[in-house]
């Protein structure tokens, strides 16, 4: 099952002006850039938001290639989804293949829907492009922070966020070595229908929990050992600070937006 | 000691977001999609036995779907949809028969709205909630209850 | 069981731009009743060369052959073959997993097929090998024996499955020196018992000195060097090169010969140092 080949996440290391633009723009940005492509309602708005995403992409050095690659999962859904949109859409035909009708507002509905689907997919994938996972948890954790004031505990999540993510490797190899103990004992994982194979899961799954919350007991008491007393009063060694590039993408934001909404309103 | 067992707590959290996200990483090509039986989803049996799965189960969903083919808007709405399901859970953890509904329905509207209005899925909307409250209901009922009642005999060794 | 490897490679990730050749081009056999040491630097490819003797994972080219038959055949022969070759992997205690120890050993020989009477009374045997009571454990859990108890335990399990060839991945990490020599003393015990071919990998040059008959060296998935003891810790500068270190008495001994003492070398063992030392000094 190959574990070890999993990568986890596409970080594309760099460092151009896109990956050191500070977490909490890039979050911000990507839930913008998501909305607007909602907002749009014709394909001029589409264009508006592909050049946008264009010069992101650009700016960002992170190889065409490389992004394209993230499309290859969801490929069979892409030429699916637009299939279906041709052949079923009613309305005016434009030619026919015996019984399936291609019509004016199947290719527009189908074409529509790809595009979206396309940057929205490209958009939130480059959010994890530049963002290393533990900068973008910390940049959640500030955004979050106000909430503080509702009793939402950010900088605990924040935490729980990176102790999760540090420790999806070692329990991968931990299920990797329990499987592998476990089959040259004659376990098998593999035949067997749904019923059997839960039941043949047992196995593998208690050692796992066993394992996981060790590890979390240990953790607990290490952090206990070294006074960690929560976010109170908590400060950090690389500060998170906005420069003026993030104030530039701010600004590039706020015209895109504007943009869009400006195409939406003007066509209503 | 009052700070060992909040530490806990977190940490707990943050171990079955692990568990969540390594286990459907490991078993991709079944959890994305329409189509998915994301077999980390019995894992929400976990909030019978602990609040921290609450908290733990959604950040597990968040980095899942962020790694995953969705992206950021995916992790979004999936996590919120693992949160409430684990919520309720956690909320009728005194009958393992009824504790797994709440994820079952929570995923099977959210996630099947998500892939209808979201992701264009060309399906009806009812057919995208059909098609993922089934792979709920056979991650959750054909994995997550047994998996319940292994748990509720072994919890003592496993440490919950 | 005789077992042969020919030009065994493994490639983790082929194809894919983060490739890694972990084995190349390995061949050596294994006689049958013979005790061999498998030693190497982290990384040299220990860890995957064991999982290919018992079939656990299949190679890319080459192969492992049992008694004459490709292991990685689909036969049923291979099979059974495989089935003879125990693993015992590091820190095994953690795939303990039942709620008595009795049927956590059984769990193998359920595997193979034995029945219930069967079973027990295989796992009741294989405790007895590792030095636990089958009467005071069988109804114990797992989970609140000692660790030392754990891997006994674990070791039983694979025992229970009565192989011929017993491979134990660094089964003393962990442990105490009361509790090294003991797992050691016991698998001497287990090996003249069932007259099995072991192969031990470890970090511990005493050890294989002491027990092994025949000494393989990996480095960077190959095999570098192989021969006896004493063959391979007279080759002080190779060893040091491939960031392995000598026995700790054919250490003392260089050091003593360093320093203008008239004492033989080859010395593997502490014994034999005291030999030595006795008759150079008096």
């Amino acid at each position: 099952m190959a574990i070890k080949d999993i990568t986890l996440g596409q970080y594309f290391p760099g460092e151009s002006a896109v990956h050191r633009l500070d977490p909490r723009t890039k979050i911000l940005g990507t839930f913008v850039f998501i909305i607007s492509l909602f907002i749009v309602n014709r394909f001029a708005g589409f264009a508006i938001a592909a050049v946008f995403l264009g010069a992101v992409i650009a700016a960002s050095r992170v190889p065409l290639k490389f992004m394209l690659k993230g499309l290859r999962p969801i490929l069979f859904l892409i030429v699916f989804s637009t299939l279906l949109n041709l052949f079923v859409t009613t309305g005016t035909p434009i030619f026919q293949i015996g019984p399936l009708s291609v019509t004016e507002e199947g290719v527009y509905r189908a074409s529509f829907m790809v595009i979206r689907l396309i940057l929205l997919i490209f958009g939130s994938s480059l959010l994890t492009l530049v963002t290393k996972p533990i900068t973008l948890t910390d940049g959640i954790e500030r955004l979050l922070s106000p909430m503080n004031i509702v009793k939402l505990p950010s900088h605990e999540l924040a935490m729980m966020m990176t102790i999760a993510l540090r420790f999806i490797p070692t329990l991968l190899d931990e299920t990797d070595k329990i499987m592998k103990a476990q089959t040259a004992r004659g376990a098998d994982f593999e035949s067997g229908n749904l019923f059997r194979r839960a039941k043949g899961l047992i196995p593998l799954l208690v050692p796992l929990f066993v394992s996981a919350f060790r590890i979390a007991a240990d953790l607990a008491m290490a952090m206990e050992a070294r006074c960690y007393r929560g976010g109170k009063g908590r400060t950090r060694m690389n500060g998170m600070a906005f420069t003026g590039l993030d104030a530039l993408a701010f600004l590039v934001l706020a015209v895109y937006f504007g943009s869009i909404v400006y195409v939406r309103l003007v066509t209503a | 000691m009052k700070n060992t067992i909040k530490s806990q707590y977190w940490v707990h959290a943050a171990v079955i977001g692990s568990l969540y996200a390594g286990l459907t990483l490991l078993l991709a090509p079944i959890s994305y999609g329409v189509m998915q039986v994301r077999v980390s989803e019995a894992l929400t049996v976990l909030a019978v036995f602990t609040p921290a799965a609450i908290p733990g189960l959604a950040t597990g969903c968040f980095f899942a779907n962020l790694l995953g083919p969705g992206g950021f808007g995916d992790a979004v709405i999936g996590s919120a949809a693992t949160l409430i399901g684990a919520l309720g859970t956690y909320r009728l953890r005194n009958s393992l028969g009824r504790a797994l509904v709440p994820p079952v329905v929570a995923n099977a509207l959210i996630i099947g709205l998500m892939l209808r209005y979201v992701y264009s899925v060309p399906l009806s909307a009812i057919a995208c909630i059909l098609w993922v409250g089934l792979g709920e209901l056979i991650a959750c009922y054909g994995l997550g209850v047994p998996l319940g009642r292994v748990l509720q005999k072994r919890k003592g060794d496993i440490g919950l | 069981m005789r077992i042969e490897v020919k030009g065994l490679t493994h490639i983790y990730s082929e194809g894919m731009p983060f490739e890694t050749v972990a084995l190349e081009d390995v061949s050596f056999t294994l006689q049958p009743g013979s005790f061999a040491g498998l030693i190497g630097h982290t990384g040299s490819g220990k860890s995957t060369l064991i999982q290919h003797l018992n079939g656990l994972l299949r190679p890319v080219e080459g192969a492992v052959i049992a008694d004459g038959v490709d292991i990685a055949e689909k036969s049923d022969a291979a099979r059974a073959l495989r089935r003879r070759i125990g693993l015992v992997f590091q820190y095994p205690e953690y795939q303990l997993f039942e709620e008595t120890v009795l049927r956590d050993v059984c769990f193998g020989p359920k595997n193979l097929g034995f029945s219930q009477e069967e079973c027990e009374a295989r796992a009741l045997h294989a405790l007895s090998l590792v030095g636990l009571d089958g009467e005071t454990f069988r109804d114990r859990s797992p989970f609140g024996l000692s660790g030392g108890e754990k891997r006994r335990v674990a070791i039983a399990g694979v025992l229970a499955m009565e192989p011929d060839v017993l491979i134990l991945d660094e089964p003393t990490a962990g442990l105490d020196p009361a509790g090294h020599r003991a797992v050691l003393d016991m698998v001497q015990e287990i090996k003249r018992e069932r007259d099995l071919t072991i192969l031990l990998v470890t970090h511990n040059m005493d050890d294989v000195a002491r027990l092994a008959d025949r000494v393989l060296v990996m480095e960077k998935g190959r095999l570098v060097m192989e021969g006896t003891p004493g063959e391979i810790f007279s080759k002080e500068q190779e060893l040091h090169r491939l960031g392995l270190s000598l026995p700790q008495a054919t250490r003392l001994m260089k050091r003593l010969e360093e320093k203008g003492c008239p004492v033989q070398t080859d010395v593997l063992t502490f014994e034999e140092a005291e030999e030595q030392i006795v008759k150079v000094f008096g």
